[in-house]
């Protein structure tokens, strides 16, 4: 059984417009993978369908996650088995608290792997702990879901999430975009702080600031629905510089 | 009080109908007409969309048909201070010698009496919107008496630059009805702005019963403005339709400042996809009056739009009504429909109504309504006479700002300027009072 | 007419005494079909009741018979045949009902237990057991009821007010609803088989939540329940009427009538969970409630609060209202109407302005799924001398897939310029977003919607007593299974 995120010659479409054109990615567990890319490249669209969001068409390919193939599972089924999608805009449930949000993903999680539900005393310490960790005041447990939460604050509350449902791969859409200096700092240090041989990630950023805190294993750069360069972490620093120009002959 | 017998106003109606302009088909529509408002009645407050609404002097006065009249040149400020190609219809029947002779290019205007003669079965099946009586009795009355009228055509493609007016005169010294009719088409591509005015003698006692189709085809666009501005003792009724098309655009508005008791219903089909309208209006009423604004829009076909906002300004012994009804149906989805009413009541004996209503049946769908009811805001004039302003000038300047924020969204400058000019009219008469 | 006729022969064999109707036979249990005079003398007789009680019956009775069924709620059903019904039916004894949990429908059984009931519980609800069976309800309602008399508080079914207390039921009955209010508060004058009576002195704060749950004497009462809550000056009371649990009931037409007096600076607290059977998915069977709830803030500074959580029934038609006589008095109402499959609901409030300052807050939020229809009306109106009167009303919808309707018919009418009315109301549905969002988090589509639901109606969940609002919570939930796939 092979373990991480396998990615396999995956063509995804909407509405007959051919969005991935044969993207092929592998993450092992524990390494850290950025996408970069020119907008409108297809990163979250890749996101999304790794994690199941309706809507998209997968026209060929694979996508397995620890063996499994996960393009035949449910979202919450994938979530499950412990993929994470931090999103690029963060969405509002008005009258859902950010904790029984959260408590009611837990539990869900807990449940559909069979273990008991979390204590709920020991769920708040453990929520009040992490928030702590993201600078997140606690009366901002208590808002509703997103609902008036400002740009930084909805990315560090996705930023939230992840520390207590703890995933084994966290796909980060854009977490960076929108946060002040201090924020991406805080940010960058809650995903470090997280980084464990059995946990993996894939960063999506359009800026190498991020990638100075997170360093990546490997970069790569998903131009109009393929990657067309994978690398180190200089990579990253090489397009701060040179931009997508080059790639942009390959959109034909 | 559950039926007021329609018999008053169909008095011998099978034998003087027979003389009225047109052949079997048009004979067979007032017939319908007539049995339909037969069997409703004339309308009354058990029947939910007139539950606010009595037309009182109908009930006691008898009504008879108002007469053809012959009247030299069309009294001043009967029509609206704009410049415009104006289309002149007194009692109800079309004046062609007080209508502005020569008409743009691709625009022709002819009577509904000569259409009804030669037989024109496009200009029938416009009519009544597909005969339904059931829901309009007044519409019913008024085709049971189907004579004579306006019918305005635009040709596909043509961008109408004049502001076209038609004037609804009432004329004459007894209490009778008439029933100004108007069908307007346009072409595919056209467009038009059209201003509706009712007028009458300021004090004589008079009904207008008025039917205004609008028949728009694809991607044609029409600004629709009305102007009720009848006498003090009328009463008035009117129903406006219109179906807007794939891609066509409606931008109504309707200023309702006259009459004893004034009804002004305006019906919106949203038929075709990317269709949009924008319904909005203001009133104002005061003495002893009714003034009621009905609105029904229907949101037949998916990705259609629909906002409206209406003032009302109430004083004395008035009473206001708002009816207002968004409908959306099965499977059209991606709708978004607003409403908002909006009433100021600056007097402890007036009265207002309102009835906003949603009715879905798809469900993406982004509608919403709101309705406030209240005085002028103290602060605000707190606020101003802090600053020096008088009461009576503070409030006036409120009352403006009030009915002028949806005066605003009229977007031909023109009408905009005579419509807040009328208003203001009706707001000074209000102020000298105080 | 012919139904009436074969009713009054009936009634004639059954009692060998046609002048006196069922009187002589006390000891029958139910009624034959059909509703006339004798019907109700039979039914005062056997709750032995004083004579202008009898009378009050008979005139609504008479009031009736002149009256049309409502035609004006979006609610359609086929036509009741009053005269084909039992107006009285005395407590079932054991023998009739399911002998153990086994014999209940399973569904029933499976909803209790995502509900968390207990199992003696269970049973008196699925009809097992009697209430009065219970050992343990029985005595811990005689020790609420001692604590509740040392208080001076009455408590008890509406029966035995009428001895216990007749000079305020004589007072009260009636003066919020009177018998000609409407066709179904009418029928339920003439026939009403009891209900709750609450009566709190004056200054005297009830010190627990009452609630039907723990009245034991008087069960099947639901068909035509008579609700009269009294709070004199300065008193206050919390009431919970039904259960979160759908309840086994055979009866078809529920009419019931509740009444609430709220004197100066009293507070009464209504909240009702409603689950009775909805029919089933094909829209078979199911209960009709047609209910008349309606509170009189007559005393100055008196506040009466309506929250409910209706989910059950076949077809629902319901307006809990406040009239607000006294200045300064307040009015709340507070709704959560959940529509699945074929039901039907047409619900809202009406508040009356006529004091000074008088204040109201609606909220209501309508959940349409499935094929059924949810309106929300109401009305607001504002009489000439409420000065200073103000209301605030606000109405969502959420319709959760492309076949059910949401609808929203506020009547505002205002004769009042110090005054501020403000409606909103909105329609919309859950977004793919949100449902994603929660999928993503590991919820199933089922957690998803109850989730955000639940977070859609949290202004109004948060109105119920504690123990309540979980329990409704989860109903809601359950409500909308199977509305999403
Ligand atoms: N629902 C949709 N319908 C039609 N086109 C879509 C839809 N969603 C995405 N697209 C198109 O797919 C392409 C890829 O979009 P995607 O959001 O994956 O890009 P991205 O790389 O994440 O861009 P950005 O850096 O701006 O976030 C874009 O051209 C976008 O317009
Ligand atoms: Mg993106």
């Amino acid at each position: 059984m092979s373990k991480g995120l396998i990615v396999t010659d995956l063509h995804v479409s909407i509405e007959d417009k051919e969005i991935l054109k044969g993207v092929t990615l592998a993450v092992e567990p524990g390494k850290v993978h950025a996408i970069m890319g020119p907008n409108g490249g297809g990163k979250s669209t890749l996101a999304h369908v790794i994690s199941g969001r309706p809507g998209y068409t997968v026209t060929g390919g694979s996508v397995s996650f620890d063996g499994h193939d996960v393009l035949e599972m449910e979202p919450e089924e994938r979530a499950a088995l412990g993929l994470f999608l931090a999103f690029q805009y963060p969405v509002e449930i008005p009258g859902v608290t950010n904790t029984t949000f959260l408590k009611t993903a837990v539990n869900a999680q807990r449940k559909a792997r069979g273990e008991a539900e979390m204590d709920p005393m020991a769920f708040l310490r453990l929520l009040r702990e992490k928030a702590k960790l993201l600078y997140l005041p606690d009366d901002m447990l208590k808002r509703p879901l997103n609902v008036g939460f400002s740009g930084g604050e909805k990315k560090r509350n996705e930023m939230l999430q992840m520390a207590v449902l703890a995933p084994k791969l966290a796909i980060l859409d854009e977490t960076d975009s929108g946060l002040d200096i201090d924020a991406l700092r805080i940010v960058a240090e809650g995903v470090n702080a997280q980084r464990a041989p059995d946990r993996s990630f894939l960063v999506i950023t359009h800026y190498q600031r991020l990638l100075d805190y997170i360093v990546p294993d490997v970069v790569h750069v998903l131009a109009d629905g393929r990657i067309v360069e994978t690398g180190g972490p200089d990579l990253a620093k090489q397009l701060e510089k040179t931009g997508y120009a080059e790639y942009a002959g390959t959109a034909a | 009080m559950n039926h007021i017998s329609a018999a008053p106003f169909l008095e011998d109606h099978a034998h003087l109908a027979a003389a009225l302009p047109g052949g079997g088909p048009v004979a067979a529509l007032r017939a319908a007409a007539a049995a339909a408002f037969r069997d409703q009645g004339l309308p009354h407050g058990k029947v939910e969309a007139w539950r606010y609404t009595r037309l009182k002097d109908l009930e006691s006065t008898s009504f008879g048909r108002a007469a053809p009249a012959v009247v030299a040149a069309a009294p001043r400020g009967a029509g609206l201070a704009v410049e415009a190609v104006r289309i002149v219809l007194v009692n109800g029947r079309y004046a062609e010698h007080l209508s502005t002779p020569g008409l743009p290019a691709g625009v022709t205007v002819k009577s509904l009496c000569a259409c009804l003669e030669a037989g024109d079965a496009e200009v029938l099946a416009a009519l009544d919107g597909g005969a339904d009586f059931a829901q309009a009795p007044m519409a019913a009355l008024a085709s049971a008496w189907l004579e004579d009228g306006a019918v305005l055509s635009v040709d596909a493609a043509v961008a109408v630059a004049p502001i076209v007016e038609v004037v609804a005169l009432a004329v004459g010294d007894t209490p009778a009805m008439s029933f100004p009719r108007l069908l307007v088409r346009l072409g595919a591509g056209a467009s038009l702005t059209l201003v509706e005015t009712f007028t009458g003698p300021a004090e004589g006692v008079y009904a207008v019963n008025a039917v205004s189709e609008m028949v728009l085809g694809a991607g044609a666009a029409l600004k629709h403005y009305v102007l009720q501005a009848e006498g003090k003792a009328a009463t008035h009724v009117s129903l406006g339709r219109c179906a807007v098309p794939e891609n066509g655009r409606y931008e109504g508005f309707v200023l309702q400042l006259g009459g004893k008791t004034a009804r002004h219903e305006m019906r919106l089909k949203m038929v075709g996809a990317g269709g949009e309208a924008q319904l909005n209006g203001a009133y104002g009423v005061r003495g002893e009056a009714v003034c009621d604004t009905t609105t029904v829009v229907d949101h037949i076909a998916p990705e259609t739009t629909t906002d409206q906002v209406f003032k009302g300004i109430l004083d004395g012994r008035s009473k206001g009504v708002y009816q207002g009804r968004v409908q959306v149906w099965r499977d059209a989805q991606r709708i978004v429909g607003n409403q908002l009413h909006k009433a100021l009541l600056l007097s402890r004996a007036a009265e207002v109504d309102c009835k906003p209503e949603l009715e879905i049946y798809a469900d993406d769908v982004k509608c919403s309504h709101g309705a406030t009811v209240g005085e002028l805001d103290g602060d605000q004039l707190f606020y101003l006479q802090a600053r020096g302003i008088d009461a009576v000038t503070a409030r006036a300047l409120l009352m403006r700002a009030f009915i002028g924020e949806v005066l605003d969204t009229i977007s031909d400058e023109a009408v905009r300027a005579a419509f807040a000019a009328r208003a203001d009219a009706w707001l000074d008469a209000e102020g000298a009072k105080r | 007419m012919v139904s009436t006729i074969e009713t009054v022969e009936t009634v004639h064999e059954f009692t060998g005494a046609y002048k006196y109707g069922f009187v002589t036979d006390i000891e029958m249990d139910v009624a034959p079909k059909g509703l006339t005079e004798d019907t109700i003398r039979y039914i005062s007789a056997k709750k032995d009741e004083p004579e202008w009680l009898l009378e009050w019956r008979l005139k609504a009775l008479t009031l009736w018979r002149k009256m049309e069924e409502p035609t004006w709620a979006k609610v359609d059903y086929p036509k009741i045949d009053y005269q084909d019904l039992h107006y009285y039916a005395a407590p079932k004894n054991r023998s009739d009902g399911p002998k153990s949990l086994d014999e209940v429908d399973p569904e029933l059984l499976a909803t209790y237990e995502k509900l968390g009931i207990p199992l003696k519980e269970q049973e008196i609800l699925a009809g097992v057991v009697a209430v009065d069976a219970v050992f343990d309800s029985v005595s811990v309602a005689t020790t609420y009821k001692a604590k509740l008399e040392e208080k001076g508080i009455i408590f008890c079914s509406f029966s035995e007010a009428v001895h216990r207390a007749p000079e305020l039921v004589k007072k009260y009955l009636g003066s919020v609803v009177p018998q000609g209010d409407n066709y179904f508060a009418c029928l339920n004058s003439a026939v009403f088989s009891d209900g709750s009576f609450v009566y709190i002195p004056k200054g005297v704060r009830c010190p627990m939540e009452l609630s039907t749950y723990f009245r034991i004497n008087a069960q099947n009462t639901g068909q035509f329940e008579r609700t009269l809550i009294i709070a004199e000056e300065g008193a206050y009371v919390s009431y919970l009427e039904g259960c979160t649990a759908p309840q086994r009931d055979e009866n078809q037409l529920h009419a019931a009538v509740v009444e609430l007096i709220a004197l100066d600076d009293a507070e009464i607290k209504y909240s009702t969970v409603q689950n009775w059977y909805p029919g089933d998915a094909e829209g078979k069977g199911g209960i009709y409630n047609f209910v008349t709830k309606r509170g009189a803030c007559r005393g100055k500074r008196s506040k009466i609060s309506w929250t409910q959580v209706e989910t059950g029934s076949a077809v629902t038609w319901k307006y809990p209202s406040c009239i607000l006589q006294g200045d300064d008095s307040v009015g709340e109402f507070y709704s959560v109407a959940i529509t699945n499959n074929a039901q039907q609901a047409d619900t809202g409030t009406k508040m009356i302005h006529i004091g000074k300052n008088t204040r109201s807050t609606i909220v209501s939020k309508g959940i349409a799924a499935g094929r059924s229809d949810n309106t929300y009306r109401g009305l607001v109106r504002v009489l000439a001398n409420a000065e200073g009167a103000r209301n605030y009303s606000q109405c969502d919808s959420l319709l959760i897939g492309d076949k059910c309707g949401a609808h929203t018919v506020p009547y505002i009418e205002s004769h009042m310029p110090i005054s501020t009315i403000e409606h909103e109301a909105t329609t919309a549905r859950i977004s793919d977003d949100q449902l994603f969002l929660c999928r993503q988090r590991g919820l199933s589509p089922e957690e998803a919607v109850a989730l955000i639901v639940n977070g859609f109606c949290k202004e109004v969940l948060q109105n119920l007593p504690m123990e309540f609002a979980v329990e409704a919570q989860k109903l809601v939930g359950i409500s909308l299974e199977g509305s999403v796939g």
